[in-house]
């Protein structure tokens, strides 16, 4: 499909959303469900994605995969509310939203606060929508040229970046987590030899462990213990709006701020593993270092607030390129939303743009509604329903359990995934306790039997000459970034006159 | 927990644990109809040595002391606390498909949360009652999705 004919598809599926009322109500319904869920600090997008996903599992594909891209936005913007209202950032996407959405909310301006974020994680998701549209195909061809050499090394660079990303003070327990992922992914069949890994004759790890369960553990589960073990008094208060003119002239005053950071959000995206709390903070100190006012970050700049917020937004439609051109998840929540992409038979991969052309245009389509809807919600509801956080957590967390057990459960109808979910919530809470990241553990996990197969397949073709990885020209350009971004921070920097080094 | 010991601590676990992959693969098939570079256990070698080479260098690395973050009294609360959480679930999770959902949950709902709100026993029943029902009408006969 040409760029024209993807941007066609994606303007006339928005007009059909909204023409039909029973997938407008349903994008509408998962949108609300991901603001709540994102606006609650004990539990993330991810988690809320997998729960949907559970929930819309009998549901066609045209109506399970714009409910769960509804459901991601709406909780990514969802924890805005909180960490602007609170402090408390309500998915890890909101961390850099607290910098200056608490001190506005705390001058008495929590109101103008809460609607510059609507705006610009509107506008930040937009800009994504677009993206998907003009680069996921650009990305595609691109796909196409890679052999089992490239997406061995795909697999294992993006474990080992989003561990040094995730993990920047100390990356080698990222890396751990990585490879850690992507060595328990092992388990069950191998895809080429058919061989029972690690199965010892347990018939329910024959098909390997699956993914929704890992994920429901890792996020859900520690997040629910440590919220039981601390209790929290929330106390809301807004504040006044003041003249929509004023507010207006705040918008158009970011414009340029919004556009910059929500190509930062989408490139961040892009690179797998990485996820939106990293680029909301790239791009809020990209906009502190470019503002007029630097000074007045981190006590109340509606900059660094718009460029946060514009950026984890674009970040969720960054991180559905590589999903849908690569089957590489971009972050956490996209892994999911990959995961619910086979359940419902959609072959996200390289060969999408050829097989199906038009899920992509579909998906930016389904992007952007969730955002009207979205921006609609935000302006107007979401903050009577902020109340929810004055539901005292120990009544909350074990709701949240029962929803992560039944979710778990009904994926295949067996106690044995609710045990790995418990057993990986445990394994995540302790990894949690000592810094060690759940996010490139994950990724791992899921790149581990694309790693593994791709190793093999490379290995057989060459009779076990390694020498392709590094003559290949895209297998050595990500070589090469692989150890820049896992050993630059070693290399000796240039000392600045009569001062010290960069 | 110190920073340092807990990283030991963790670390040693992980590497007990790559070391029983490590054994697993040794003992996998080397020669496949694919020749030995399809042999199953190639990449679980490659992947748990290096989970076990780095974490021996988190182990034996040095590292500044951490301050510790709470105080005595407040640890042992919240040690105490996350241990009858996860004793809760863990029963929860025994119990299920042996009892039925809606009383099992319903009880599972107002005991735990009583037990750590400590406040307004009829309200929490209340709401235990009504959160099970809709989650069992939610999934059971909307969704069509069996629970346990």
């Amino acid at each position: 499909m040409s760029a024209l004919s993807n941007l066609n598809e994606f303007l006339s599926t928005i007009g059909r959303t909204f023409a039909t009322p029973q997938l407008f109500f349903n994008i509408a319904m998962a949108t609300f469900l991901g603001m709540i869920v994102g606006m609650l600090p004990g539990l993330t997008a991810t988690l809320g994605v997998a729960i949907l996903t559970t929930l819309t599992f009998g549901y066609p594909p045209s109506t399970a995969i714009p409910m769960l891209v509804a459901v991601y936005i709406g909780a990514i913007y969802g924890g805005s509310r909180t960490a602007i209202v609170l402090n408390i950032p309500g998915t890890p996407a909101s961390a850099a939203t607290t910098v200056d959405g608490y001190p506005l909310s705390r001058s008495g301006n929590a109101g103008i606060a809460l609607n510059v974020a609507t705006i610009m994680s509107g506008f930040g998701s937009l800009i994504g929508a677009l993206c998907i549209v003009t680069l996921a195909p650009l990305l595609g061809s691109l796909s196409l040229k890679f052999g089992s050499w490239e997406f061995a090394v795909l697999a294992i660079f993006g474990t080992m970046i989003a561990g040094s990303l995730t993990a920047p003070k100390d990356p080698i327990k990222g890396w751990i987590a990585g490879f850690l992922g992507l060595m328990i992914s092992q388990i069950g069949l191998d895809e080429i030899t058919s061989f029972p890994r690690y199965a010892y004759g347990m018939i329910e790890l024959y098909g390997g462990i699956s993914l929704l369960p890992v994920l429901v553990g890792v996020y859900g589960v520690p997040e629910i213990l440590s919220n039981l073990q601390t209790t929290k008094e929330v106390i809301l208060k807004f504040g006044k709006l003041g003249k929509l003119s004023n507010f207006l002239k705040l918008i158009s005053k970011n414009l340029w701020n919004g556009i910059r950071s929500g190509l930062i959000g989408v490139f961040i995206g892009i690179v797998p593993g990485v996820g939106e709390d990293v680029s909301a903070w790239v791009a809020y100190d990209v906009a502190k270092r470019t503002s007029k006012e630097p000074e007045k970050f981190g006590k109340g700049s509606i900059e660094g607030l718009a460029a946060a917020e514009t950026a984890n937004n674009a970040c969720v439609a960054g991180a559905t390129i590589p999903v849908l051109t690569l089957a590489v998840p971009g972050s956490a929540p996209a892994a999911v939303l990959l995961a619910a992409m086979w359940i419902h038979g959609i072959k996200a991969g390289p060969l999408l743009p050829i097989e199906s052309p038009e899920v992509i245009p579909h998906v930016a389509a389904y992007f952007a509604v969730a955002t009207i809807i979205m921006v609609v919600l935000g302006i107007f509801i979401s903050r009577a329903f902020l109340r929810i956080l004055l539901v005292p957590n120990e009544v909350l967390m074990p709701i949240i359990f029962v929803l992560c057990v039944v979710g778990t459960y009904v994926l295949n109808g067996r106690i044995f995934d609710v045990w790995v979910m418990v057993l990986f919530g445990f394994l995540g809470y302790a990894m949690r306790l000592k810094d060690f990241p759940p996010a490139p553990f994950v990724l791992g996990f899921i790149l581990g039997p694309m790693a593994d197969t791709n190793i093999r397949r490379s290995l057989m073709i060459t009779k076990g000459d390694i020498t392709p990885f590094f003559t290949r020209p895209i297998s050595l350009i990500l070589i090469i970034a692989m150890f820049l971004v896992m050993f630059g921070r070693y290399i000796p920097r240039k000392k600045k006159r009569g001062g010290e080094a960069q | 927990m110190s920073g340092k010991k807990g990283d030991i601590i963790i670390s040693s676990f992980f590497i007990g644990l790559a070391a029983f992959f490590l054994i697993g693969a040794l003992f996998m098939p080397i020669e496949t109809v694919f020749g030995r570079y399809a042999a199953p256990g190639l990449s679980p070698i490659f992947f748990s040595s290096l989970v076990i080479m780095l974490c021996l260098i988190v182990i034996f690395r040095k590292r500044p002391k951490e301050e510790t973050k709470a105080t005595g009294e407040e640890q042992k609360q919240q040690v105490l606390k996350l241990f009858l959480a996860i004793l809760f679930c863990i029963v929860y999770i025994l119990l299920l498909g042996k009892i039925n959902f809606i009383v099992l949950t319903s009880i599972f709902l107002a005991g735990s949360s009583y037990f750590f709100y400590r406040r307004k026993p009829v309200v929490l029943v209340i709401v235990a009652v009504l959160v099970t029902l809709g989650i069992y009408y939610l999934f059971n006969k909307i969704f069509l999705l069996p629970l346990p």
